[in-house]
């Protein structure tokens, strides 16, 4: 890319042709000036052409870094310290989706006397509420799982209103405990 | 603010800028395991040294800058080394000749990574800031710390001296 004639235009206004950044004017203006300069010409031609170059080479590093971490698993979390954690979140999670699916069910009937089986219900998910807990207790007593454990006591308080109190106590205690003096 | 929130706030912002910081490193030359272990270097320094008394926006800003610091110490260091290694094989045995026949894309490839290795930091950091994560000129001043109209001045140099170190190696033409 040599311009060793031409005075007329500055490199600044060729690399804002090449992009496409000059108001239709200046566009108009360099398109005239080319018409009787063929280095500019080609000048533009090799700024289009290496930046169209350079951005394809990145565009294939990057699909190369995705299945690069698709298939390593490595990511910038370093997750592997935080499988066990990953592991009781997947757990969380299919409870919580089946207690959210069974109170669904029971917000959809009625307002009737209760059969045994509905009482049953009813205890699993109480029982449901109280293993939540645990679970948080559980995450706050593991160094670097107090993040997870915070997470889970929100949810307890907001979905199991037996359960708020305990979760809040334990919420409060676990803050203070990781606060900055 | 608490350090559980700060730890929260910081995994956050991280977790929401790392694709652009994984482009940054690209743009620089860094493969997929070298650029994930400096991605966990900086979350690690995020969490670690990161500066308490700002706001998200700054966060993210600080964040980018570490990411640019840190890929272009790390490029420099393979360099140094590249050129070790370079220079023990010519030692040791006898100038092999390259395979004369390459596919067009892994040869224009390869002379690409050269052209980039040898442009002045200052002038590959804004062109990967730009073209490669798309920010524009104000935004690449504050992560560089420098004005943005240095930035537009450098882009176009950067610009400049790309195609001519192409169109020198017969890329463009």
């Amino acid at each position: 890319m040599k311009r060793p004639a031409c005075s007329d235009i500055s490199d600044a206004q060729l690399v804002a042709y090449a992009d496409g950044d000059l108001p239709p004017s200046e566009m108009e203006k360099i398109e005239r000036h080319m018409v009787h300069c063929p280095d500019c010409g080609e000048a533009v031609v090799a700024l289009q052409r290496s930046l169209g170059l350079v951005k394809t080479m990145w565009f294939k590093d990057e699909l190369q870094w995705q299945k690069h971490v698709s298939r390593t698993g490595k990511t910038h979390l370093g997750l592997p310290r935080y499988r066990r954690f990953v592991i009781a979140a997947a757990v969380f999670f299919l409870l919580t989706i089946g207690s959210i699916g069974l109170l669904g069910l029971q917000l959809g009937k009625p307002n009737r006397q209760l059969n045994p089986a509905e009482v049953e219900l009813k205890v699993e998910l109480a029982a449901l509420g109280s293993q939540l807990l645990a679970i948080a207790d559980l995450l706050a007593q593991q160094p670097g799982g107090e993040d997870y454990a915070v997470e889970r006591y929100q949810y307890v308080i907001e979905h199991y209103q037996d359960k708020r109190e305990a979760a809040q106590d334990r919420l409060q205690t676990l803050l203070e405990r990781n606060a900055i003096p | 603010m608490s350090k559980l929130s700060r730890r929260h706030t910081i995994h956050k912002i991280f977790s929401n800028e790392v694709d652009q910081l994984r482009r940054i490193v690209i743009g620089m030359g860094l493969s997929p395991d070298e650029g994930e272990d400096l991605l966990q270097d900086v979350f690690q320094e995020a969490l670690e040294h990161s500066p308490q008394d700002r706001g998200q926006v700054s966060l993210r800003y600080w964040l980018r800058r570490v990411t640019v610091n840190r890929a272009l110490r790390h490029f420099r260091r393979k360099q140094v080394h590249q050129r070790g290694l370079d220079a023990l094989q010519q030692k040791q045995r006898p100038a092999i000749p390259e395979p004369p026949v390459l596919a067009a894309t892994d040869e224009e490839t390869k002379i690409l990574r050269a052209c980039l290795a040898q442009m002045r930091e200052s002038l590959r950091a804004p062109l990967v800031l730009r073209h490669c994560c798309d920010y524009n000129a104000t935004e690449i001043g504050k992560i560089l710390d420098v004005k943005s109209g240095t930035v537009r001045k450098r882009l176009c140099d950067a610009r400049v001296q790309l195609a001519q170190m192409l169109t020198n190696r017969g890329v463009t033409s």
